[in-house]
């Protein structure tokens, strides 16, 4: 099973299935509300690896992330376009697009022992945008 | 043991394969502060299972239709729609719920590089004035 993050709208953020771990979509509203709730959102979260770049070959866009998640609510690019392909058996299962996602959490962690770090990277679509999500799927794609 | 689920209205009929599903969870929620028999009493689904990739040109599964549910406002009438869960054990229909006013708490996908498949969990509450209309059946010949 692969993964295909983009993140557009400011500095190039992108990892695949080298990089990604695990990826989790929600869509959450109030568990008290007695009918369905205005009130609901849609989320991302990765965890993945941080690969370091032996000689420049590939770029590893955590630090990218790690500047998008520090960036003040004044800045327009603090919203940016995340998107998410699962691939399978040469097909797309899941096509997640959430076209104005902002930071909710972002950790990297990284010790003496693994080698390579990890980072979880938590990103949830503006809720009054919440609509524009995408969520495609089931088509040929590699 | 089999577990199929259907949902319809609100125009997209769909059937989530019993390949796909793993669990089924009802509960029948009441305030745990209460002194006596309460009025707010709710009911919850919970179904849990696997995501499949389609392969040899087969369809591909539904999964993908309960995440547009989700996506569904509040405003329109397709967010209310009618579940049943049948539990088939050895030609026994062990127990079927049917939820006919519906909507979607939360939906979460899960995919990770170790599985192979991805996961799902729905959970699902009955409109709470509509509760009477919650049936839970079961104990018959499955058809």
């Amino acid at each position: 099973m692969g993964f295909r993050l983009e993140v557009t709208g400011g500095d190039p953020i992108k990892f695949d299935e080298r990089a990604i771990i695990n990826a989790e979509f929600s869509s959450l509203s109030p568990h008290d509300s007695n009918a369905r709730a205005t009130d609901y959102g849609m989320e991302l979260k990765i965890w993945g690896k941080m690969l370091f770049s032996l000689g420049g070959q590939e770029s590893d866009s955590t630090l990218n992330v790690s500047k998008w998640s520090r960036l003040p609510s004044e800045d327009a690019l603090c919203y940016r376009s995340a998107k998410l392909d699962v691939i399978a058996a040469g097909n797309v299962v899941r096509q997640f697009e959430l076209p104005h996602a902002f930071v909710m959490d972002y950790t990297e962690e990284l010790d003496d022992e693994t080698g390579v770090g990890t980072f979880y990277l938590h990103m949830k679509q503006k809720k009054d945008q919440t609509r524009q999500v995408k969520l495609e799927g089931g088509f040929a794609g590699e | 043991m089999s577990l199929r689920v259907t949902v319809s209205g609100g125009g997209g009929d769909f059937e989530i394969a019993k390949e796909c599903v793993r669990s089924v969870r009802m509960t029948t929620d009441i305030p745990l502060n209460s002194d006596a028999r309460t009025k707010d009493v709710g009911s919850t689904l919970i179904l849990k299972g696997k995501i499949l990739s389609a392969v040899d040109g087969d369809p591909f599964d539904s999964t993908r239709q309960m995440a547009l549910w989700s996506a569904v406002p509040a405003e329109k009438a397709a967010c209310y729609r009618n579940v049943t869960v049948e539990v088939i054990q050895g030609g026994i229909m062990e127990r079927k719920y049917t939820f006919p006013n519906a909507f979607v708490v939360d939906y979460q996908e899960h995919f990770g590089d170790v599985e192979g498949t991805g996961t799902f969990t729905l959970m699902l509450k009955q409109k709470k004035d509509k509760l009477n209309n919650v049936a839970v059946e079961g104990g018959y010949p499955a058809v």
